[in-house]
């Protein structure tokens, strides 16, 4: 995290919109991202993304540490796109909407290998999804996935793997990318 | 798999979330044993699509946009809610300040005061006779006109403060 940020965030504590504003807009594909990995609905997605920086403007006085706020925003993200899908279950829905309106064949054969780990992804427990989408969009290590989501370092490792595994395996049925 | 390697230690390969000397052997180990090799080349793909996946994952246009109105209308109504408050504290101390008055000790300068005012406003009674119903006509005039002042004057705040939020 740069200093930049950091002052982004103590300007936006006292109150500066410009301020949140910058911060919305570099933090942006980080939490929609972590949102779409766990919903897997674009719409949902965006929802729960919004709700995660309003929620990240009303208690962004708690934050004590400005360097720990990347993790503290995650957190936000996956606890709001969890409560997301207890409160509605459209999540389970393949999203349709997302468009692909490709015309080469490589293009097409991308939008298509997409789709199958859109859909792969969704058939994932929401903790296995959640431990995936720390891993790849935020880069967390196991250390801070464990902190981050209050579990042991074990689970974490076990739930990645069994998460890749049948990724693995449902990839492999759809004969997508491994083809 | 008769390999005796755990396969949670490859993904723990993969993720570089080995220590160094333990990498190492799993390093040397992938160079002589296929079953695990094709394993980690499986979930390095894994990773490497999950990677690409994400990568294109986009954020819906005018997001950053959403949100701040969001916010903004949330400060807006936040503001008027501290507005409304102090409204009613301030009417609730005009209201508690008015009855002190006429019923506490500390009110009877105030209460001499009026009494000597009476007069005056007794001329102020005779007058109202003499100029017959003018003065009610006048009052209600008066009152009607405060009251559009005060509902433009309404509109008007409501006006900015809806400009103000869908900027």
């Amino acid at each position: 995290m740069n200093q930049d940020d950091i002052d982004l965030i103590r300007k936006a504590r006292q109150g500066d919109l410009d301020a949140f504003n910058a911060i919305v807009k570099n933090y942006k594909y980080y939490v929609y991202r972590t949102a779409f990995g766990i919903l897997n609905h674009p719409s949902d997605a965006e929802d729960a993304a919004q709700e995660t920086f309003i929620k990240a403007y009303q208690s962004l006085s708690k934050l004590r540490d400005e360097r720990s706020f990347p993790a503290w925003l995650a957190r936000i993200a996956m606890h709001t796109s969890s409560d997301w899908i207890k409160a509605n279950r459209r999540h389970q829905e393949v999203a349709i909407e997302q468009s692909h309106h490709r015309t080469s064949h490589d293009a097409h054969q991308l939008a298509q290998t997409q789709l199958d780990i859109q859909d792969a992804l969704n058939q994932l427990s929401e903790e296995q999804r959640v431990v995936i989408v720390l891993r790849m969009v935020y880069g967390m290590d196991y250390e801070e996935m464990a902190k981050n989501l209050d579990i042991p370092i074990g689970t974490v490792r076990s739930r990645l793997h069994h998460a890749r595994l049948r990724l693995r395996e449902l990839l492999g049925e759809e004969g997508g990318i491994h083809s | 798999m008769s390999c005796p390697i755990d396969q949670e230690v490859l993904s723990d390969y993969v993720d570089h979330q080995l220590a160094p000397n333990e990498w190492e052997h799993i390093h040397a180990h992938l160079q002589t044993c296929s079953a695990c090799r094709e394993i980690v080349l499986e979930l390095q793909s894994v990773n490497e699509d999950l990677a690409n996946y994400f990568q294109t994952v986009a954020v819906p246009f005018a997001f950053e946009n959403e949100v701040m109105q969001r916010v903004i209308a949330m400060r807006q109504t936040k503001h008027i809610h501290h507005l409304s408050v102090i409204f009613y504290i301030v009417v609730g101390i005009g209201f508690g300040g008015l009855i002190a008055l006429w019923f506490s000790p500390w009110g009877l300068p105030i209460r001499v005061l009026f009494r000597f005012l009476l007069p005056l406003f007794q001329v102020l009674n005779m007058l109202s006779v003499f100029v017959s119903h003018g003065w009610f006509i006048a009052l209600a005039l008066y009152s009607i006109g405060f009251m559009i002042a005060s509902f433009v004057g309404l509109q008007w705040l409501l006006r900015t403060l809806k400009s103000e939020v869908t900027i």
